[in-house]
């Protein structure tokens, strides 16, 4: 066991270094459970937004839109000053601008529909399109009512009453809430956080056992290289092990008391099937690189690029097609579909085959990854004798 | 007197618990080849750090070309070139970008820098390697480079920490034959190794540091005479009985004498006609031998017996 | 003399191929991976895309008019937003659990929605139907009281869908994923902290042979510094500009049309980059590997925090803790692009250019203090 004994040996040295991604990473997916959630909030749950309007229309109209949208949402007076309102806009204070132009109330009058009001918003963003939905929707009722002759104040009474009808939404299930909780997000994000610790820690020590001369020297040994990579196998799955340990301690120490056992069991072995992936991935990286920088590159581009591939940082609704069925070939994929079938794997005992299937094709992940990194280390090393 | 070009007065260099110079003083002439000797951890490689102003001490005075050295005082780096014991070039750049970058640091006119880079790549006979990056060179030819970078600027005191480590005898000689020539174009040089034969064969002054501290500065004749072996001599002897070993050891002049392996080992002190003596006492007693050896004491057993015996007495 | 310095630590830098290799090639990877992530959102968001539903009705209590609605939008094509798989309750409440359809449309006595998640696409499906309803009940209301208008106003209505118009501080068009790109060429400046964290190695006698040798020399450590600097700057620009280019000419985005001022906020976020990594080098005596990793991780969060994985993040920032956003150098290089593109005025963007300027600048003077006369306790 000289192999692993000197890899445990290393990893006491590298410990500093290490804990402080592990430190970073830690307290990165903590912040991640709480602050995901904040950056998913859809249009499902209506939330009241801040946003300013400015009301320069010579007639009613104009003032009655206002009111109406002061029912739904927090109206910040704002003067009507372009850097008042591209400062207020730009630190977030409002997040949407309507401008009322003088001419609104007579341009409705006479059914113009085009242009009548103006808007500056967070570019791209959902509270946007989701403000502009109910203006639009607004000023077009309003229109109808006022092009049908009837007076204005009942036009705005009519318009306000039919925008309060909403349509009944049901719940297939009790267990469904409009928004997840913060360990949906802590194990959604983990396989970004697990890519970047895991491949870090292991990569930099099994970098050391590859440095040319160690390597070298290594081979002429009598210990068959198999041994060899199987006590540096070994050796990195106690570093994951003891990383997994930890993340799930907090995981458990966090949410412990509020997660039904089930979604908790099959959270962590989904969790150990992903840190298995990675661990044959940080074992294959090491084999390429000895460069320290370089490691730290790879790693970071593999977690974000998988995290984003596999739908953790955006949701896959919004991925192309393409991309998903690319996707499949990421493992994030895989853990991300099990991660969302635990969600409703209490209400649906259904759902547990489907979990055990992905699961599955986790673990051949791991195992296809494994078998191709200890092939690596055999090819390299052969290379090598035939170079010198 | 011209001021010394190195000037060390009672230098202390602590790292925590550890004493690395004692109150160490040394001073080197100019136009002198001075060897440095000390067992590993003597604290030569401080010692040199410290004249860079590299390293921070906690007492003492170390003056360079008679002034205090400092971090800044680049007027005196100038005129210093260093060799250091590990090989310190880039290995991104070629040979000869290598020695033109550092020589870039201490000549800035092109046309002169230039000349000199093709000089140190001459001196050091690295012509046909220079477009080489130094993974590819040999073991020698690093070390020549290594020590091409530090002198390639003309420097007129040339400071070499170890520089033939590791070094085949052809690299070797080539590098002391350079460095007297070095020497003989009037530049100062402080010359650290371990192999005795060569602080033997070209250093004009040598210092014997052990802990920190000088235990022994002059010339080699006059190191050897600090000793108390002043001819060792051997000779075949098949038998001899233990009562005529104690009466070689009675004779004048010898203070030890060994008998193994029919070898007969014979140290003198000083005196004259050891030899004669001896060889007479054998043949006074029929005492037959062959093959007799004269030894006069090597800088080897110099360094043994001063520092040799600074160990045992710890 | 310092171009001799310069130009051979830009050698230097173009012959350590791996990191360079690395340094190039890893923004373009995490660009285009966001190119195709969501190359295609901005139009996903905007027309909606079908969605999978099932439909139930009640043939005798049913709104007609629904029917009618819901048979135009899943008529297929290219304007095709639902499609109905099922209308079979059983087989829908199957297929619902499973998540192979999104909703569960109820033409009943009332019309009414099941779902069973919350994401976009339920969203989508509520928002369609209140929408429905609302305008049902002011048609009701008009077919009441005038039932003459009531023809002429429905075709008026279906033309009409412009009523807001959005404008912008600035006549450029943002694209809607730009603040990924802005973070992304973000981390390309920053990753200089490699190239600079080498630079203090060549630079401290307590971490390198090599770098004892270059202060044994006279030349003046600021020069040394300096010249190693610039170089990495110069290194670290031309490589983020590759991925500029590559964003601006590959992949299209869109950068607006300030292009200069762009290539300004690049060279001093490259500047901020390379005085992270030295002053991260030269502060402290740990070793390589963890100045290493406290650099990285330190320039992850940066990114982080700037939206590199979640586009709103800078904006969570803003909300509950603007200062960060007011000192971190990736929040700082990607606000300036954003206030290029938002704002037609150069205040705020000078503003940032300025906070970045003031921040590189007290990592080199930080660093260049702590070089520069320094003797070592231990080499």
């Amino acid at each position: 066991m000289q192999v692993f004994r000197a890899y445990m040996k290393i990893l006491k040295k590298t410990m500093p270094s290490l804990s402080i991604y592990i430190i970073i990473f830690l307290s990165l997916s903590i912040f991640l459970s709480g602050s995901g959630k904040q950056s998913k909030i859809s249009q499902f749950t209506s939330s009241k937004v801040n946003i300013a309007v400015i009301n320069e229309d010579e007639g009613m109209l104009g003032g009655e839109l206002k009111t109406y949208l002061g029912t739904i949402h927090n109206v910040v007076e704002l003067k009507n000053d372009r850097e008042i309102l591209q400062d207020e806009l730009y630190f977030r204070n409002v997040e949407y601008i309507l401008l009322i132009p003088n001419d609104f109330t007579k341009k409705l009058e006479i059914g113009e529909s085009e242009n009548l009001c103006q808007n500056v918003k967070v570019p791209s963003s959902y509270t946007g399109k989701y403000l502009d939905s109910q203006i639009e929707q607004y000023i077009s009722t309003l229109t109808i009512y006022v092009s049908s002759n009837i007076d204005e104040k009942q036009a705005v009474e009519n318009t306000a009453r039919d925008l309060s009808q909403e349509v009944k939404v049901n719940f297939l299930s009790q267990s469904v809430n409009t928004s997840k909780s913060d360990d949906y997000y802590y194990f959604l994000y983990l396989p970004y956080v697990f890519t970047s610790v895991i491949i870090l820690s292991i990569g930099s020590i099994l970098m050391t056992f590859n440095i040319k001369e160690i390597n070298e020297r290594n081979l002429c040994s009598s210990m068959p290289i198999i041994k060899k990579n199987f006590q540096l196998v070994l050796g990195c799955i106690i570093t994951v092990v003891a990383v997994f340990a930890l993340f799930m301690s907090v995981a458990i120490g966090i949410y412990g008391n509020s997660i039904n056992i089930v979604k908790a069991v099959f959270y962590m072995i989904n969790a150990i099937a992903f840190a298995a992936i990675v661990t044959g991935l940080g074992y294959l990286i090491s084999v390429f690189v000895n460069n320290l920088n370089v490691l730290n590159m790879i790693s970071n581009v593999l977690g974000i690029g998988m995290s984003f591939l596999g739908g953790i940082f955006v949701p896959r609704e919004v991925l192309g097609d393409n991309v998903v069925i690319f996707s499949k070939f990421i493992p994030t994929y895989w853990y991300v579909n099990v991660i969302e079938l635990i969600q409703n794997v209490e209400s649906n005992r259904s759902l547990m085959n489907e979990i055990l299937i992905n699961i599955g094709i986790e673990i051949l992940f791991a195992i296809a990854i494994f078998a191709g990194a200890l092939a690596a280390t055999r090819i390299r090393s052969d290379a090598r004798k035939q170079i010198s | 007197m011209s001021t010394p070009v190195i000037k060390i007065e009672n230098l202390v260099k602590r790292y925590n618990e550890l004493v690395a110079l004692d109150h160490f003083n040394l001073e080197i002439e100019q136009g002198e080849i001075f060897g440095l000797l000390g067992p590993n951890g003597s604290g030569k490689t401080t010692t040199i750090n410290c004249i860079l102003a590299l390293l921070s001490f906690d007492k003492g005075t170390v003056e360079v070309f008679g002034e205090t050295m400092a971090p800044n005082k680049y007027k005196i780096k100038r005129e210093i070139g260093i060799v250091f014991q590990n090989v310190a070039v880039f290995n991104e750049l070629t040979v000869y970008e290598n020695i033109d970058y550092f020589c870039g640091l201490y000549i800035m006119d092109k046309n002169t820098r230039k000349q000199y880079v093709e000089e140190a790549i001459e001196f050091a006979g690295l012509t046909e390697f220079k477009k080489f990056y130094p993974k590819k060179l040999s073991g020698g030819l690093l070390r020549r480079l290594n020590i091409a970078c530090g002198i390639a600027h003309k420097p007129k005191l040339i400071i070499m920490d170890e520089p033939t480590v590791a070094v085949d005898p052809q690299s070797r000689n080539k590098i002391l034959e350079g460095i007297l020539e070095l020497n003989k174009k009037g530049a100062t040089i402080i010359y650290t190794s371990h192999y005795m034969e060569e602080v033997e064969q070209i250093c004009t002054r040598i210092a014997i540091m052990d802990k920190g501290r000088n235990l022994a500065i002059g010339t080699k004749e006059e190191l050897k005479m600090m000793i108390k072996t002043g001819e060792t001599i051997s000779m075949e002897v098949l038998e001899l009985e233990n009562k005529y070993m104690e009466e070689i050891r009675k004779l004048n002049h010898v203070y030890q004498v060994d008998y193994a392996d029919n070898k007969l080992n014979i140290k003198c002190s000083k005196g004259k006609h050891n030899l004669i003596r001896i060889l007479d006492y054998l043949q006074q007693n029929q005492i037959a031998f062959g093959r007799v050896y004269s030894e006069l004491p090597t800088l080897n057993d110099v360094f043994l017996e001063i520092t040799g015996k600074e160990l045992r007495d710890k | 003399m310092f171009i001799q310095l310069l130009k051979y630590k830009i050698i230097k830098m173009f012959r350590t191929k791996d990191e360079l290799f690395w340094c190039l090639a890893f923004p373009l990877i995490l660009g285009t991976l966001f190119y195709i992530s969501f190359g295609k959102l901005s139009e996903k968001q905007e027309s909606f895309q079908c969605i999978s539903i099932a439909y139930i009705e009640d043939q005798t209590k049913k709104d007609e008019q629904f029917e009618t609605v819901l048979n135009v939008l899943s008529e297929e094509g290219e304007d095709q937003m639902v499609q109905v798989v099922t209308n079979s309750e059983n087989e829908a409440k199957e297929l619902l659990l499973n998540k192979k359809i999104s909703g569960i449309i109820y033409n009943t006595e009332e019309i009414s929605l099941t779902v069973n998640d919350s994401g976009i696409n339920e969203s989508i499906l509520k928002e369609f139907l209140n929408q429905y309803i609302q305008k049902r009940e002011t048609i009701m209301n008009i077919a009441r009281s005038s039932p003459e208008k009531l023809a002429q106003l429905l075709e008026s209505e279906s033309s009409n869908n412009n009523s807001l118009k959005e404008i912008s501080f600035t006549d450029a068009s943002i694209d809607p994923m730009s603040n990924y790109f802005y973070s992304l060429i973000a981390m390309s400046c920053l990753y200089g902290c490699f190239a600079g964290m080498s630079s203090a190695v060549d630079a401290k006698a307590n971490l390198s042979t090599l770098a004892a040798r270059r202060i044994a020399a006279p030349t003046n450590k600021m020069k040394l510094i300096l010249g190693d600097f610039l170089g990495a700057v110069l290194v670290q620009f031309a490589c983020t500009m590759v991925t500029l280019l590559y964003l601006l000419f590959v992949l299209k985005i869109d950068f607006g049309r300030k292009l200069p001022y762009i290539v300004v906020t690049i060279l001093v976020g490259c500047m901020i980059g390379i005085a992270s990594g030295l002053f991260a080098g030269s502060i402290g005596r740990q070793s390589e590997k963890m100045k290493s990793s406290i650099i990285l991780t330190f320039t992850m969060v940066e990114c982080f925090l700037s939206g590199l994985m979640f586009g709103d993040m800078k904006d969570i920032i803003e909300h509950h803790a603007p200062i960060i956003n007011r000192i971190n150098p990736a929040a700082l290089i990607v606000d300036a692009f954003y206030s290029l593109n938002i704002y037609d005025t150069y205040e705020r963007y000078t503003k940032n250019l300025v906070s970045m300027l003031v921040i590189a600048g007290l990592l080199c003077i930080v660093s260049f203090l702590v070089i520069r006369r320094e003797r070592y306790a231990s080499i």
